[in-house]
């Protein structure tokens, strides 16, 4: 009997913190490792083409960077010209602060623009009128056009047709459409069983001394 | 010989509970201060004389679910034991064994009990392994606060029978970035997974199922959902789940089904370079497949026909193809391997390039060097399509100061090969190498209980600091 009570002494802790741990995963943060990015370039990107009527994908994180997995340093050729143009830095890297503000002003103030000498430009159909624009990928089409058609900026056409949204999707039988609003009742049902943990957990205390 | 006898300054029974339930109370504040995420293979276990995988674990290239008798080692050989001699605890009933037989290894996981705690027997028994009681299985410990409970699931709270095998992992992640101009801080849950195997002869049924909720566009996770929420939602996921069958004695598993990607040094840090640039890392990189493992006494290896992950759809961005890795035991505690990958698919979906060929091939090594420390290398050619060719490595060096205490200097080095295809200047990691270091300090404080903390420097990266809590059932 004394071997189980000491073998509960040490247990009662663990399965508390066990207990308690579990509970608080329901109201815990998403896995930001990457950044916001690409949920505010689709609202920058829609502003930015709303009068034509364009609606964007969340992009993956290939939009401005070589791979989809992203990362710091990683920037394709897109990625490099917006963080660059038209003063550097157009867009401050990182998730502080308005992220959604800073990309809009990042996309407006590079499509605004008139490209500096030596950077490859292409005439870009704007809304205003026709007038040369930024091409990333050197392949004739401006980025602006590019994007208007939901083509990659960053590969040359014909490539990047229509890859700037790549119709991947993940998940068993998945399909790409439009996701329901996130739910926060997770956060409600985890803020219960802490206090419960809690309390269990004090209660074991309780009978232990 | 471990220097665990250097905790008896801790003091005696009193302090000693004293400070457990100090550490249990951490434990819960960290908790719910930093919210809550895995078990994992770890390859330094060759320094225990343990070179292949399936003694302690399901799968029979390592990783995730513990057996009974890897959760037993897991108590005896990882954590830190606070003032009681480890090693005499240890050789009450586990004596040295530099080069282990996985056949007696298999009858060990079953029973539970080392075949040299029962000399006699163990050779007779060999070809018919008793399915012992849990409580007989549970070898009695010089540490009495654990030893009811070393090799059940949950702390002993769960008493499963022998056909069922059950596991979990949990670890929470926060980050730290002092230099950043961005977000300097942020947490959250980075796994949070049940494994289960139910076990009939010799035919096995693995799976594994999580809850994961990551940001949209993020590159996390994704391949292992089954549910279908794109965006910033919770999602299931299930990294592993595949049917085998066990031959020769457990010597050979024919398994099919969605598996870790057999390839190179089966370590737990999916972001290093080496598992993430050969599309291998245990995260969420597994694909379906059929495999054949072979676990021999100085020989073992596990080849994969990969068929695709068809949690990833549609079925363009879908790789086929092989994956492979041979280790050979060249001493009593030195392991070296090679490793070989091509996959084709019609679109990759890392890059969004079409009709990417991926090749992937290599070495390894493994060596513990003392009781103490253990190195582990890695270097891969990578040769992908539309790609110079490129190359990535590592160099991880594991020092264990004190029983459950690990130090661990790692040095990594990145070349994808220049993207001819988006072109651009070439940029260090994309035509140019890129080299980063690791500074880690790895502490199993509590039975099943693990708290890492790393710090990395990496070129073109932020200096950045990870603290990582981790429970495993």
């Amino acid at each position: 009997m004394i071997f189980e009570s000491k073998s509960r002494l040490t247990r009662a802790p663990l399965v508390a913190a066990a207990l308690v741990g579990l509970a608080t995963l329901g109201s815990a943060p998403s896995a930001k490792a990457s950044s916001s990015f690409p949920a505010a370039l689709q609202k920058a990107l829609n502003n930015q083409f709303k009068s034509q009527n364009i609606s964007f994908c969340v992009p993956t994180c290939a939009a401005c960077h070589l791979t989809t997995k992203g990362g710091p340093g990683d920037l394709n050729v897109f990625g490099k010209n917006l963080e660059k143009y038209p003063t550097f830095p157009n867009l401050i890297l990182g998730n502080a602060g308005d992220v959604d503000a800073k990309v809009q002003t990042a996309v407006t103030n590079y499509f605004a623009s008139t490209p500096p000498a030596g950077v490859p430009t292409a005439p870009a159909a704007f809304p205003e009128g026709t007038r040369a624009s930024y091409d990333s990928d050197s392949d004739g089409v401006s980025d602006y056009d590019e994007l208007a058609k939901l083509d990659s900026p960053s590969v040359a056409f014909p490539l990047g047709v229509s890859e700037f949204c790549p119709d991947i999707a993940y998940g068993c039988f998945a399909r790409v459409a439009a996701a329901p609003p996130p739910t926060d009742r997770w956060g409600l049902f985890s803020a219960g069983l802490v206090v419960f943990g809690l309390a269990a957990f004090r209660r074991l205390k309780r009978k232990r001394s | 010989m471990l220097k665990g006898s250097g905790t008896r300054k801790l003091g005696g029974r009193d302090s000693l509970r004293a400070f457990q339930r100090f550490l249990g109370w951490s434990l819960v504040a960290l908790f719910v201060s930093l919210f809550p995420s895995r078990a994992h293979a770890y390859t330094w276990m060759i320094k225990h004389g343990y070179a292949s995988c399936p003694v302690c674990h399901a799968d029979p290239s390592g990783g995730e679910l513990l057996t009974t008798y890897g959760r037993v080692q897991s108590d005896e050989l990882l954590r830190m034991r606070y003032g009681k001699s480890s090693e005499s605890s240890h050789n009450e009933h586990k004596a040295p064994r530099l080069v282990r037989d996985v056949r007696d290894l298999k009858t060990d996981a079953l029973s539970g009990e080392d075949e040299e705690a029962k000399p006699d027997e163990a050779t007779a028994d060999e070809e018919a392994p008793t399915a012992a009681p849990t409580e007989e299985a549970a070898p009695a410990t010089s540490s009495e606060e654990s030893s009811s409970y070393p090799g059940e699931f949950l702390w002993g709270l769960v008493k499963t029978p022998d056909w069922l095998l059950l596991g979990g992992s949990y670890r929470h992640l926060m980050v730290w970035r002092p230099s950043s101009e961005a977000k300097k801080f942020s947490t959250f849950p980075m796994m949070a997974d049940l494994y289960g195997q139910l076990q009939f002869g010799n035919f096995r049924a693995e799976g594994s199922l999580g809850v994961v909720r990551v940001g949209e566009g993020s590159p996390y996770a994704r391949a292992a959902q089954l549910t279908t929420n794109q965006g910033d939602q919770w999602n299931l996921l299930s990294r592993t789940h595949w049917l085998g069958y066990d031959l020769a004695d457990g010597t050979m598993t024919l398994r099919a089904g969605h598996m870790n990607l057999p390839f190179g040094v089966r370590i737990p840090e999916h972001t290093m370079w080496v598992r993430q640039a050969t599309l291998t890392d245990r995260e969420s990189a597994q694909q379906d497949g059929v495999a054949f493992a072979y676990n021999g006494e100085k020989l073992r290896g596990e080849v994969m026909a990969i068929l695709g992950n068809y949690q990833v759809n549609p079925d363009k961005y879908r790789q086929r193809g092989y994956s492979l890795y041979g280790e050979y035991l060249v001493g009593e505690r030195t392991a070296v391997g090679i490793s070989s990958m091509v996959t084709k698919a019609k679109q990759d979906r890392i890059t969004l390039h079409q009709d990417p060929l991926r090749q992937a091939h290599g070495a390894f090594v493994r060596s513990a060097l003392t009781d103490e420390l253990v190195l582990l290398a890695e270097a891969d050619a990578l040769i992908t399509s539309d790609h110079d060719p490129g190359y990535v490595g590592f160099l991880q060096a594991d020092y264990e100061l004190i029983r459950g205490l690990h130090l661990m200097a790692t040095g990594e080095v990145l070349n994808g090969g220049y993207d001819k295809l988006v072109g651009g200047d070439k940029t260090k990691g994309n035509g140019k190498p890129k080299f980063g270091v690791w500074g880690t300090v790895d502490w199993f404080f509590l039975p099943h209980c693990e708290f890492r903390a790393d710090a990395y420097s990496r070129q073109e990266d932020d200096f950045t600091v990870l603290g990582q809590l981790h429970v495993f059932l």
